[in-house]
């Protein structure tokens, strides 16, 4: 692909993120006249609710979908470079379903044990279920790790991925039947996946965590290309393959695990956004893909959050169940394509 | 009955007929014959749902029906109870440690074993669809009776209710009594403020990841704000369920009313500083900065088990918070919603 062509398809999916940034906080069930919005727009003014409901409501639900956009589509191709696997992402390696059940002992035990629910905590429910989370995550990366170094099938890999995803599901299930109602009901909601969790007040902790991790990617392009080329290739350009998958494991890990912490598990993001990038750069060079994934990432879930926010609908769908929508023919449509080839 | 729409009691012989409607489709949920057990069983009885008075042994799956068990003082009548981690009551909690009330386990996970070994005569449940539930009856031999209270909108109709375990233990002069007071205290304090001229403006509830759940505008809580003299900001609403309501539309309707009414099932306290750090959008609500939330603390009050019962208190409660110019001359303290008062 020609340099210039590059540029041209970068300004695209820039220039497209900008307009759906924007109708994010211009649309909304409450709809004003778009000069009365515009005029809002450019000043802060708390007696205005319409004000209020833009930059306290709108724009930190918009920086959260952006956000997470990002993390999770980002996790999502290093996934799969790591698993050389096309179908590896966070939901389908057991990594969310670790992560929730993560976040499940901590929502669900600390009713059982306190007999307070967890919404009581505040400040510290919220470090609890982040950490609770990246622990979770981190561990059943760390379980297919260690399945992958010795299955080379890869087939055999998601077969065991999910098996995780069950079992964790499961003592997610157990964990239920024990809990108080009111913390299997905020469990459920979690489920769902919202970005309006993070709103304003935790916004800073948020984002400061999410960009962190971002950052770190950009180090990873190397040596995730030299990954593509195989382990012996790898090893004989002096890359100690143990020590780099763990980092890749960490920086996936930890991104997924915030933005499940905060936004719930959000699925298809991570498995369908790489594949975008790949399709439409017709490249596997990850100075490339990995800016290219984060950005396609944010036009993806800014689109859905607008979905789920409709004006005329009564309230907010569940994200989960926009992105699969929009996600699942995308898998579809790269698995009939790569089995044509 | 007078206030209530779901049940139909017409006296039969020496005992009682009782009709249960079924609140989705007007049907009918169950037709029951009471009769007392000193006496015959009329031979037309055969083959009807028949229940003898008084109950020797039920079960019961909602608060709202031992608790007047146990105002009656007729708890030995009840043998196992539901979800017993959700009640504070200290009576029942006795009686649950000395094995005298067992519990049988929740709605989705009933102690299908133990119920079977109490052999129950009867067993009321909470009915959630227009099918009756009949399994657990045909295993234990019980009769099933539905209690449709919780569907009722009208806060006396809900009220009535209480009536139907009067039959069932023949203390319906008690229960008559119980009823026509509470009809006379709710009714009177309505009559001086459901039509008053000021009327704050109120709405209702805390969102759950940005949506609010809003009680619709015919439903048992509009009616009481109504009556407290206030209005509601959503009562031209039509629905007796709650309403998804995004977070935006409610700001932008809501900020400014007088009162917003909180219902606290987390068992901690609220003040505005855990409100603002939850989300520091209601913040916004002019309820909140004048410090006029209206708390219920479920647990701590017994919500769900006395207030059924106490509508006339629930009105008080809202009357005092709406309107304390007209009970300055009261040194009243409200049972269930207060005014939640600023930390600092």
């Amino acid at each position: 692909m020609k340099n210039s062509k590059i540029v041209l398809v970068f300004g695209g999916i820039i220039l497209l993120g900008l307009i759906l940034f924007v109708l994010n906080l211009v649309v909304g069930s409450v709809m004003a006249p778009l000069d009365d919005t515009l005029k809002v727009l450019f000043k802060v003014d708390t007696d205005n609710t319409l004000n209020v409901i833009i930059f306290n409501y709108r724009l930190p639900q918009a920086l959260t979908a952006l956000l997470a956009g990002a993390a999770l589509a980002v996790a999502g191709l290093l996934m799969q470079t790591l698993f050389r696997n096309p179908l590896a992402d966070p939901s389908m390696l057991g990594i969310s379903s670790g992560a929730s059940l993560g976040v499940g002992l901590v929502i669900l035990l600390t009713g059982a044990i306190s007999g307070a629910a967890i919404s009581s905590f505040g400040w510290w429910s919220t470090i609890g279920v982040s950490l609770a989370a990246f622990i979770g995550a981190v561990a059943v990366l760390f379980v297919m790790l260690a399945f992958s170094a010795r299955m080379k099938n890869m087939t055999t890999l998601i077969i065991i991925g999910l098996m995780i995803a069950y079992l964790a599901g499961s003592i997610t299930d157990i964990l239920k039947f024990f809990s108080l109602k009111e913390d299997i009901h905020a469990f459920v909601i979690w489920g769902m996946g919202s970005f309006s969790g993070v709103g304003t007040s935790k916004m800073t902790v948020f984002a400061t965590s999410i960009i962190i991790g971002l950052i770190a990617t950009f180090f990873l392009s190397k040596n995730l290309n030299i990954l593509l080329l195989g382990d012996m290739y790898a090893e004989n350009l002096g890359l100690n393959i143990k020590r780099n998958s763990v980092i890749i494991i960490l920086v996936s890990g930890y991104l997924t695990a915030i933005v499940t912490a905060y936004c719930g598990p959000i699925a298809f993001v991570g498995l369908a956004m790489p594949h975008i990038a790949r399709f439409l750069f017709k490249s596997s060079d990850h100075h490339l893909l990995i800016p290219a994934t984060m950005l396609i990432g944010i036009d993806m879930t800014l689109l859905c959050n607008l979905i789920a926010r409709m004006p005329g609908l009564d309230g907010n769908l569940p994200i989960n169940a926009v992105t699969a929508f929009i996600g699942a023919p995308v898998v579809i449509s790269v698995i009939m394509k790569s089995k044509k080839q | 009955m007078q206030y209530a729409s779901y049940i139909n009691v017409t006296k039969y012989n020496s005992g009682y007929y009782i009709n249960i409607t079924n609140p989705w489709n007007d049907n009918s949920l169950g037709e029951y014959y009471l009769y007392p057990d000193t006496l015959q069983l009329p031979e037309e009885l055969a083959g009807k749902t028949v229940v003898r008075t008084p109950v020797k042994t039920s079960v019961t799956y909602s608060s709202t029906q031992w608790s007047v068990f146990l105002e009656l003082g007729e708890m030995d009548r009840v043998k196992g109870i539901l979800e017993t981690e959700y009640t504070d009551n200290p009576e029942v909690k006795r009686l649950l440690a000395e094995g005298k009330v067992q519990d049988v386990g929740n709605e989705t996970n009933l102690k299908t074993e133990i119920v079977i070994n109490m052999h129950p005569d009867i067993i009321l449940y909470t009915p959630y669809s227009t099918v009756p539930k009949t399994e657990i009856g045909q295993l234990t031999g019980a009769v099933m009776f539905p209690f449709a209270d919780y569907l009722e909108n009208h806060p006396l109709g809900r009220a009535e209710w209480l009536k139907v375990i009067g039959y069932l233990t023949c203390r319906e002069q008690y229960t008559d009594e119980w009823f026509n007071g509470i009809v006379s205290r709710y009714n009177s304090m309505k009559s001086i403020y459901e039509n008053i001229e000021n009327r704050p403006t109120v709405f209702s509830d805390l969102p759950f990841e940005g949506q609010w759940y809003l009680p619709g505008g015919n439903s048992y809580i509009a009616q009481i704000f109504h009556d407290a003299g206030a209005d509601y900001i959503w009562k031209d609403n039509t629905s007796t369920a709650s309403l998804p309501v995004d977070a935006e539309t409610v700001l932008s309707k809501a900020r400014d009313a007088d009162f917003w009414r909180v219902m606290n099932s987390t068992g901690h306290n609220i003040t505005y500083a855990s409100l603002a750090a939850e989300n520091e959008l209601f913040t916004y609500f002019k309820a909140y900065q004048n410090r006029n939330i209206l708390v219920c603390d479920i647990r701590q009050s017994g919500y769900f088990e006395k207030s059924e019962y106490e509508p006339d208190i629930l009105l008080k409660d809202m009357v005092f918070a709406f309107h304390p110019e007209m009970m300055s001359n009261e040194d009243y303290c409200p049972k269930y919603f207060y005014r939640l008062k600023d930390e600092k």
